[in-house]
């Protein structure tokens, strides 16, 4: 195949890519309004903590994908330094720019949530901290692609923060067990049962379920980007050289 | 006797309307990100072919 007829077919593929993953992140934002009357007609409030308590339902499924983002960052990233794939590569990039999407929402509910119950916005302890770390610390990898253009050099730079990126995540979920933390201690992902009352574990799944649909919707889409981004920038190229 | 249950349902509305506002714009704004490259990228390609323009 020739450069333009292989730029053609990135092009092609990258429109397919994009109208799938945006089928699928609308799909999951209407599956958000389901979770939401699930969420305020059909599971119970808390007594202790109110309606507030009812952020959890958003929270905790913000949190899952963002830490299942990162660490997939991590694994594709490891994975590229062995195989040289760009694909891995472009995946890596996505799964990012998505976590930090997913991040943001973390932690504008998590001081939302902890305003009514602890009586602060923010507090500085190992959670919280490490999980903001985590943040800039992909705020930072965004910054890095953009700013190396050669797309190996990129890839490799990139790929080691995404590495390091990925190791904070075991640590942060740990983080409760391992310090004094006003951030409550896990109520599925632990050894024992879940210790949750069934409407409220239900409610949780299924949020967890479509905001985990949301992260596939929008990494598609942003790889779809990533795509149609290197198509563009071989055409700029080709024009050039000619 | 139980303790009362706290009225705060304005905070449950406050994170409930962030959390779509800030996916929902991401997800337009990735749209649109996606569009502009496709455009640029036929822009380019028709350009050199000497056909189409891309918006």
């Amino acid at each position: 195949m020739t450069g333009s007829g292989s730029r053609t077919a990135a092009a092609s593929v990258a429109r397919t890519l994009a109208r799938r993953g945006l089928r699928i992140s609308l799909a999951a934002l209407l599956g958000l309004a389901g979770v939401y009357v699930l969420a305020l007609k059909f599971t119970p409030v808390e007594l202790r903590q109110g309606p507030a308590q009812k952020i959890f339902y958003l929270h905790v499924p913000a949190a899952w994908s963002a830490l299942i983002a990162f660490s997939l960052v991590g694994v594709t990233s490891a994975l590229y330094l062995w195989l040289h794939d760009p694909r891995l590569d472009r995946f890596a990039a996505s799964s990012a720019e998505v976590g930090v999407a997913f991040s943001a929402v973390m932690l504008t509910t998590g001081p939302i949530w902890a305003k009514p119950i602890w009586g602060t916005w923010w507090t500085w302890d190992a959670r919280l901290t490490l999980t903001l770390f985590l943040f800039f610390l992909f705020i930072g990898y965004l910054a890095l692609r953009a700013s190396v253009h050669d797309p190996e050099e990129r890839a490799r730079f990139s790929a080691v923060v995404g590495i390091l990126g990925m190791l904070l995540v075991p640590f942060i979920h740990l983080s409760v067990y391992l310090f004094r933390t006003l951030h409550p201690q896990p109520v599925v992902l632990k050894p024992s049962a879940p210790s949750l009352p069934p409407e409220m574990l239900r409610t949780l799944l299924v949020s967890t379920a479509v905001f985990t649909l949301l992260y596939v919707g929008l990494v598609t889409l942003r790889y779809a980007l990533a795509l149609a981004e290197e198509a563009r920038d071989e055409a700029a190229e080709a024009t050039d050289a000619g | 006797m139980p303790a009362e249950t706290p009225h705060n349902v304005g905070y449950l509305v406050a994170a409930y309307v962030v959390a779509p506002v800030i996916l929902a714009g991401y997800l337009a704004a990735l749209w649109g990100r996606v569009r502009k490259a496709d455009g640029r990228a036929d822009g380019q390609a028709g350009g050199r072919s000497g056909g189409q323009t891309g918006p």
